[in-house]
């Protein structure tokens, strides 16, 4: 069901009494001080406004959290003005057969759902979210042939929209399938932490709306924060480890066949 | 499509225009290694073939950056690569090499070779061919003896600096692909070297059908000495060139990693047309084969006694097969490792377009600019020491 | 330096140059190349020094003047004079290499006027990219405002969400982005889902979903009426706890109603309180621990029907324990 913006608010009571302006009202002094606020933070600068020394992000998920609910794709689509058939998160759902054998489907990244799977011959099942995972050791940052692709300070892998050449390596240097090419502005693009949310203190879209908190965001080098308690708690791994990449998204209860 | 793909692979990345600039580029190389045969190494026989070479060369590498330019998503952002290359991207080094093969390797080996022609033909020619000739000399009209023998050294210097060069024009393509670790299918340490050896291959192909074609056109005989030789390097070529492929299968057959899977199955589905067939059966082995029965590279004569017309027919033909085995092999590289998943799990088709950028006619009309270019150098800089504009019969430079 | 020439040197001569070389044969001076000083004729073991393997090293004596050869000079005098001597005759600088160095200059030096005008300002600051891009990146509009903004103003509800069963549920998760609505509360009204259908898209039965949670058959759990009839989305706590544990364990109900445990009931194996209806992930059932659990039914000497099979507690099945090699919620397979 998507969410659009033509659809009618409920109506006041009968007696005329209307709750919402009552309360609308009642805290008025609230929103316009928020939306001071926000304004303040609107335009982070250099002087006295984000600086990216000072943190360095990382993601964590939690598999058997997951309920596949595509959320996340969808909030993903809005925030960033992800282009249709592109991804900057998807969600992958495994069946692991009676004979062992893993059959992996992702229909529409996971942004409506998934479909109905058999009752017999299955011995189990299990969503994962995908997305960049921000690699220490980033190898579509090493390919990229002028500098258009970068590690921020903060540990945030980002492309230089107004840099890029589109020469598409760091897509094809990439082992997790998290680049794309812009179909429009021709350059590449990918998940970005939703930087222009963490520099003003908010966590990504994706891990804003996750309805069971299967994705977890914070700062890797800071002992209480979400993130590093998570990571302290369970037993965490990476995608592809094999390839030294560092990644900096962490799966907690992630099965072997996942690739 | 079949099995399982990432959502963001749907679409292939890099398509037919850059199959085309390895290509282009193996040619390059090739055709200036055949030169270097015989400046360098001394091999007489291919001396005829020699300046047709250095043009070839010059002509592909003026097309070479065009599919490049084409494919990428913003061209007009392209120098950023000459200010503002990253250093660790084996990419970034496509600019400073291709500048300096293009300009101190190959414009300087023509101009040294042609430069006492260029002088003879200013001096003769009138109107708009003289200032041309003349701009061409850059101004440097001395044919004093010590002055030419100048060009000799510097031509055997530049030669001798230009074969690493060439090695490394082509090479860092190979290196391009081979270092990407995501690919598996990529991901190799001979491929820097197969895509070297079969760039020599095709060079050599190349010029032997255009001395052909050209000799024929221009209704000479043909010197079957030069020929016989030609062949015989390209026989050489192709074994080595053919051990190296195997080498790569057995390797990955032998170590199984854990793509093998998906790779057997890409050989096996996807590629069997244009790898099995193509590449190895009618552009390796049958030329290998046919020019190994009659050409003598392994001895005075071939092993089967073969007419001259016969031998120039055989030749031709597998020049043509190994030409269209070569382009499979670019081809199976770079489409074939973007058709399977880097998931490992399922593959995917690639969809050619007829036009646009990315479409076949653009391609082909990249394929035959060369050869147009090519053609319009004959005509400037005659290979053949025939004077542009003859004002009085000259004798033919050797 | 062989090339200089050597002349005898008598009383009148001028020093023509800095190695001036004793003879050792002769005893006479003999002086090579020039610096134009008078000679003086002392004795010439004084200006020179012996070599270790004989002969005399030669050194440049002084005018009679006093006033000390500066060696330096001497020499730069003398290799100007050799490059001088050179190019007047055959080894000039080609013109090739002349013409050619201008060229290569006039490139190198457009290429130096290209970085300099052409690579942007903030270039290399950080690292190898445009500094100023990380600015870029941080100057988009945001879309979904958090569910901190939306407390601001709707405390009330998110006092009662914050501590019911969808407290972990972002308001926005069901009511879309709402940076618009906290701009413009009065023109941009979030999304309010009424429907049916919206709930299953998280609800909806599904065995890829982890055990426990909430999950309904969308179509056989009360049809046609809408879920915030029974469920307040705020405070969505079921009006009736589910009644048996297929509700939520539906997978297992239906494999154990075709096997041979299907008049097992689930509590006579896993010990099981109230509150794991209520709050199923903390007051989780036991699991059986021993094969005796098994052996109640399945023991030669258990009290039960003379159908269930039995099997030697001891001696069958080494030393697993039961549901390792059988499932026990559809024993016939392994």
């Amino acid at each position: 069901m998507e969410y659009r913006r033509d659809m009618e608010p409920p109506q006041p009571d009968a007696d005329g009494v209307d709750r919402r302006e009552f309360i609308r009202k009642a805290c008025a002094a609230g929103p316009v001080l928020l939306v001071m606020a926000k304004e303040a933070a609107a335009q982070p600068d250099q002087d006295g406004g984000y600086d990216p020394t000072e943190h360095y992000y990382g993601m964590a998920v939690d598999v058997e959290k997951c309920i596949g609910c595509g959320s996340c794709v969808d909030a993903c689509r809005v925030e960033n003005d992800v282009p249709q058939e592109h991804f900057r998160t998807w969600v992958e759902r495994y069946i692991i057969q009676e004979d062992g054998e893993a059959v992996v489907e992702s229909p529409n990244g996971g942004a409506s759902g998934f479909s109905d799977i058999a009752a017999e011959g299955n011995l189990r099942a299990f969503f994962v979210p995908k997305l960049c995972n921000h690699c220490a050791n980033p190898p579509c940052v090493q390919v990229c042939p002028v500098g258009a692709t970068f590690t921020s300070p903060d540990g945030v892998v980002l492309v230089d929209a107004e840099y890029c050449i589109g020469c598409r390596y760091c897509i094809q240097a990439c082992p997790y399938g998290a680049r794309f090419l812009h179909p429009e502005t021709h350059v590449a693009e990918k998940c970005t932490f939703c930087y222009h949310r963490v520099g003003r203190g908010l966590a990504p879209a994706c891990v804003e709306v996750c309805p069971t908190g299967a994705r977890v965001f914070g700062e890797l080098r800071q002992r209480n924060s979400p993130l590093a308690r998570f990571m302290r708690f369970s037993h965490v791994q990476v995608l592809k480890s094999h390839l030294n990449t560092e990644p900096k998204v962490y799966y907690a209860s992630l099965d072997r066949e996942v690739t | 499509m079949s099995g399982y793909i990432y959502p963001n692979e749907v679409e292939l990345q890099w398509g037919l225009l850059i199959v085309l600039y390895p290509y282009i580029t193996g040619l390059v190389a090739g055709a200036f290694i055949l030169a270097s045969l015989e400046r360098v190494f001394k091999v007489r026989e291919v001396e005829p073939t020699y300046r047709l070479s250095l043009l070839t060369a010059l002509a592909f590498l003026l097309v070479a950056p065009l599919p490049l330019l084409a494919h990428l998503g913003h061209p007009e952002r392209s120098f950023e690569i000459f200010l503002t290359p990253n250093l660790r991207s084996a990419m970034a080094m496509f600019g400073f090499v291709y500048a300096w093969y293009l300009m101190v390797v190959l414009l300087l080996e023509i101009w040294f070779d042609y430069r006492r022609d260029l002088v003879r033909w200013a001096r003769q020619a009138t109107g708009v061919r003289r200032w041309m000739y003349y701009l061409l000399t850059l101004g440097a009209t001395d044919l004093s003896p010590r002055s030419l023998r100048f060009d000799d050294t510097a031509g055997r210097v530049i030669t001798l600096i230009g074969i690493p060069s060439a090695f490394l024009l082509h090479g860092y393509v190979g290196f391009i692909f081979g270092s990407v670790k995501a690919n598996p299918w990529w991901s190799s340490v001979l491929i820097p070297i197969v895509f070297l050896f079969s760039a020599i291959v095709s060079g050599i192909a190349l010029v032997l059908v255009l001395y052909v074609f050209s000799t024929l056109a221009r209704s000479k005989p043909i010197d079957m000495i030069c020929l016989d030789k030609l062949a015989s390097f390209l026989l050489y070529a192709l074994i080595l060139d053919f051990s190296l492929e195997m080498l790569d299968f057995i390797h990955r057959l032998y170590e199984a990693e854990e793509s093998i899977g998906i790779l057997s199955e890409l050989v096996s589905t996807r590629l069997f047309l244009s790898l099995v067939v193509m590449q190895v059966l009618l552009g390796t082995l049958l030329p290998m084969v046919v020019l190994f029965m009659v050409s003598p590279a392994f001895g005075s004569r071939g092993l089967v006694p073969a007419s001259d017309e016969l031998r120039r027919l055989i030749y031709f033909g597998s020049a043509i097969m190994i030409q269209i085995g070569i382009f499979s092999t670019r081809w199976n590289v770079v489409i074939g490792g973007q058709l399977f998943s880097k998931s490992l799990r399922g593959l995917t088709v690639y969809k050619l377009e007829l036009l646009g950028l990315e479409g076949f006619f653009a391609s082909a009309a990249l394929l035959l600019t060369p050869l147009v270019i090519l053609y319009v150098l004959i005509r400037i800089l005659p290979p053949w020491g025939e004077p542009a504009a003859p004002a009085a019969p000259l004798p033919e430079s050797p | 330096m062989a090339m200089f020439a050597t002349i005898s040197a008598g009383p009148d001569q001028r020093c023509v140059g800095y190695f001036p070389q004793a003879c050792s044969e002769t005893r006479t001076w003999r002086a090579s190349s020039r610096c134009g000083l008078p000679l003086s004729r002392p004795d010439w073991r004084d200006y020179a020094r012996p070599r270790r393997r004989g002969g005399w090293q030669p050194s440049c004596f002084p005018s009679a003047a006093g006033v000390a050869h500066n060696p330096l000079k001497s020499w730069i005098a003398s290799l100007l004079e050799w490059r001088r001597r050179r190019s007047d005759g055959p080894t000039r600088l080609p013109q090739q290499v002349s013409r050619l160095l201008l060229l290569f200059a006039l490139l190198v030096l457009t290429l130096i006027a290209a970085r300099y005008y052409l690579v942007p300002q903030t270039f290399g600051e950080l690292g190898h990219y445009r500094a100023s891009a990380i600015d870029d990146e941080l100057t988009p509009e945001i879309k979904y405002a958090s569910r901190a903004v939306c407390e601001s103003c709707h405390w009330d509800v998110l006092e009662v969400h914050s501590e019911a069963r969808h407290q972990s549920v972002a308001c926005e998760a069901c009511h879309g982005p709402g940076a618009a609505h906290v701009d413009a509360p009065d023109e941009v009204k979030p999304f309010i889902p009424t429907e049916r259908a919206f709930c299953p898209r998280c609800h909806q039965y599904d065995p890829s979903r982890p055990t426990g949670f909430p999950q309904i058959d969308p179509i056989a759990h009360n049809p046609l009426t809408a879920c915030v009839t029974c469920h307040d989305p705020h405070a969505p706590e079921p009006p009736n706890l589910p009644a048996t544990c297929g509700a939520c364990h539906g997978e297992i109900a239906r494999l154990k109603a075709a096997s041979h445990h299907a008049t097992v009931p689930c509590i006579q194996c896993h010990d099981t309180t109230d509150e794991h209806r209520d709050t199923p992930r903390t007051s989780l059932p036991t699991k059986p621990t021993t094969r005796e659990l098994c052996g109640g039914c399945h023991a030669p000497d258990a009290d039960s029907s003379p159908n269930i099979p039995r099997i030697q507690l001891d001696a069958h099945g080494e030393r697993y324990v039961c549901w390792q090699c059988h499932y026990p919620h559809y024993p016939e397979t392994r």
